[in-house]
């Protein structure tokens, strides 16, 4: 184990956690109130003190993960020598996707195993909920193709069973949750485990069978999550995600995971599952009412992770768990409308934080969903609030007494509200130091290009996530007022591909986000120009959106954003990459029968 | 000449079908073999929401306060 995942060792990370960030938002709401009443106090500088304390606490919590990170162990386990005695099913669910590259995936993984010598205790299955009848055709060629390519006739004329299989339901009930649910209910007792996927998710053949290994030596182990590595980004902003999420999501992730212990995540994808603990206790039910709080639960990776605790199964997160990949959005438009839909399902968990018999760290972390989504709304209210109290401040009153000789100042505080937007603005910033000196130290950092191409991407991805933060912001308001007035987002297909927009794109999906800058603007020019300084770091991204938009979907190119795995391209995705390139030079239509088709040498 | 050309392509168009069928049979054969196996395993609904009755029946007074405090946020949001 690499770190502790032992009740009284998660009990006493949170303590601290929840300490710390109880204590800085405490801080911060004392000293905000102390400047917002140097000139009386009135009712508007209570609720903008409460919305310094929760917003504070907001980010001192997420601070406070990357601190536990630094502070646990994050020496890699010795490999489980043991030898592999249990089936695997490796399920890809697919829905509405490009058959080729998603199919040649499963090839690489299977060449990934077979290269170890344990590809016989693995089965793949690509359970389509396709709803396209041209892509579920598209679907049928590819499979034969990977059929041919996996060497299945052979197999199955020896009298063995074959390892690859495809189903494509006609009804996408439950969607994902309930195609992988209906895989249980058709083919669960064959296997000991599975391992979920999504389309883009690729996964070492080393890193399965380690998963496996823990598994196996875990009998009380119900889902093992790992964290998968963004690969494949081309453009400004998927570039800048892909290494934010290789340089600062493992020591944050390692943090939560010694938060959550035996408590942890299911992302809903490159994590194992024991299929008898799964089958048991993860049947989810439809929710009363109509979407988008009632119908079908969306995020239900959340539920599912928090039934199996429920039911007495440990879920973990091991982010020493290298060789898990997946890709990320391209583009701003990409990432909002996925994040749409992560809205709708964590606001959903409204109507599941109250289920029976949950363990009280499964509702704080539905609880902290919700939040996450709803934070921006506070940082939207502190706004207004103080455009607010300036307007409608008192003229100070220099002669308060009547016959006074010597006028009285008022108190300045200025310094005081200096202060809370120093420590916030550290809160965001003072985690990102920290990892970067661990890296150093630890000599993580030559896997990013060197301490100054780090330090580099860093202070990049630092100013690119703060233009983009104002317009995220507005998207995820918009998106909670879309889901509070019912409005249901449905089941979008994945956008693929490298993401460049056009500038009338960007312009279409960001002109009322620039109409709210102006707004913004012009309001605190009218009605609050001393605070005009403080508004421009949200204010004019806000102008600027869709300029923003247009200019992060355009090509980035290392050395900034450099990530390990585009200095040596891991073996599953060359793998991947030689299969697709073989793949598009003979199309599946061409097959003829008996056909000797090469198979992909492992 | 005409007629040969016109033999010609029927010979030619005729070759194309079976393989063409060919082709969707050996598809409908793979796919076939390649149905999920036949292993079922029951998977029980689980229960998410539950009376109020049957909360205050089953819950030791600390967990059914905090329970009574979720629930709340959670029918305001039926309640939609």
């Amino acid at each position: 184990m690499s770190q502790s995942t032992s009740p009284s060792g998660a009990r006493s990370a949170r303590a601290l956690a929840l300490l710390i960030s109880v204590g800085l938002g405490i801080g911060a709401a004392a000293l905000f109130l102390q400047f917002g009443a140097a000139d009386g106090y009135q009712m508007v500088d209570g609720v903008r003190a409460a919305l310094v304390f929760i917003t504070t606490f907001w980010l001192a919590w997420g601070a406070m993960q990357s601190v536990e990170g630094l502070m646990s162990s994050r020496r890699a386990p010795a490999s489980l020598n043991m030898p592999l005695t249990t089936r695997t099913a490796i399920l890809m669910p697919v829905y509405n996707e490009d058959p080729a590259v998603v199919f040649a995936r499963v090839a690489a993984m299977d060449v990934s195993l077979t290269r170890l010598g344990v590809a016989e205790q693995f089965d793949f299955a690509i359970l389509s909920d396709t709803q396209n009848d041209r892509v579920g055709t598209e679907e049928e060629r590819w499979f034969v193709r990977l059929w041919e390519d996996r060497g299945q006739d052979a197999r199955v004329a020896s009298g063995k069973a074959p390892r690859f299989f495809y189903r494509r339901r006609a009804r996408n009930i439950g969607r994902k949750a309930g195609n992988i649910q209906d895989f249980f209910e058709t083919s669960g007792a064959q296997y000991d485990f599975a391992l979920i996927l999504d389309a883009d998710s690729l996964m070492e053949g080393e890193t399965i069978v380690e998963m496996v290994h823990r598994m196996q030596a875990a009998p009380e182990l119900g889902l093992l999550q790992t964290l998968p590595r963004i690969t494949g980004a081309r453009s400004r902003f998927g570039r800048a995600m892909q290494f934010a999420a290789g340089f600062y999501s493992p020591v944050f992730a390692q943090g939560q995971a010694a938060m959550q212990g035996v408590t942890g995540p299911f992302w809903g994808h490159n994590a194992m599952v024991r299929v008898r603990a799964f089958a048991e206790s993860c049947a989810l039910p439809e929710l009363s009412g109509p979407p988008p709080f009632g119908g079908h639960i969306l995020s239900h990776d959340y539920v599912e992770a928090a039934l199996l605790a429920r039911a007495g199964w440990g879920v973990r997160l091991d982010p020493d768990l290298a060789g898990s990949y997946e890709e990320g959005p391209e583009n701003m438009i990409d990432f909002a409308k996925r994040d749409r839909r992560w809205c709708q399902g964590n606001l959903q968990h409204i109507r599941v934080i109250s289920a029976p018999g949950l363990k009280g760290w499964s509702r704080f972390v539905f609880f902290q969903g919700i939040l996450s989504y709803v934070a921006p709304l506070f940082w939207v209210m502190f706004l207004a609030s103080n455009l607010y109290a300036t307007a409608t401040a008192p003229e100070p009153d220099f002669f308060p007494e009547p016959f006074q000789l010597f006028p009285v100042f008022p108190s300045d505080q200025t310094s005081k509200a200096v202060g809370v937007a120093v420590g916030v603005f550290g809160l965001l910033v003072f985690p990102k130091v920290l990892i970067l000196l661990d890296a150093i130290a630890r000599g993580r950092v030559a896997e990013f290009g060197g301490t100054v191409t780090a330090l580099r991407s860093m202070i990049t991805e630092l100013i690119q996530s703060s233009i983009n933060a104002p317009i995220m912001l507005m998207w995820q308001t918009r998106a909670v007022m879309q889901v509070v007035m019912g409005r249901d987002g449905g089941w979008p297909a994945q956008t693929r591909g490298d993401g460049r927009l056009t500038f009338p794109e960007a312009y279409a999906a960001g002109w009322w986000i620039q109409l709210w800058g102006i707004v913004v603007m012009a309001l605190t020019h009218s009605f609050a120009p001393n605070l005009m300084l403080w508004v421009l770091p949200i204010g004019v991204p806000l102008v600027v959106a869709p300029l923003v938009i247009w200019m992060t979907s355009k090509p980035s190119h290392p050395p900034v954003f450099l990530t390990p795995e585009e200095t040596a391209l891991p073996q599953v995705i060359t793998d991947h990459r030689r299969i697709v390139a073989l793949w598009d030079d003979t199309s599946p239509s061409v097959s003829v029968p008996n056909a000797q088709v090469a198979e992909i040498p492992a | 000449m005409g007629t040969h050309m016109m033999m010609h392509g029927s010979l030619s168009d005729a070759a194309q079908d079976a393989q063409a069928r060919a082709v969707d049979t050996r598809h409908a054969e793979i796919l076939r073999a390649a149905r999920l196996p036949h292993a079922p395993l029951a998977m029980p609904r689980q229960v998410i929401e539950r009376s109020l009755a049957d909360v205050v029946a089953n819950t030791p007074l600390l967990s059914r306060l905090i329970g009574g405090l979720a629930s709340g946020i959670g029918r305001t949001a039926r309640g939609r």
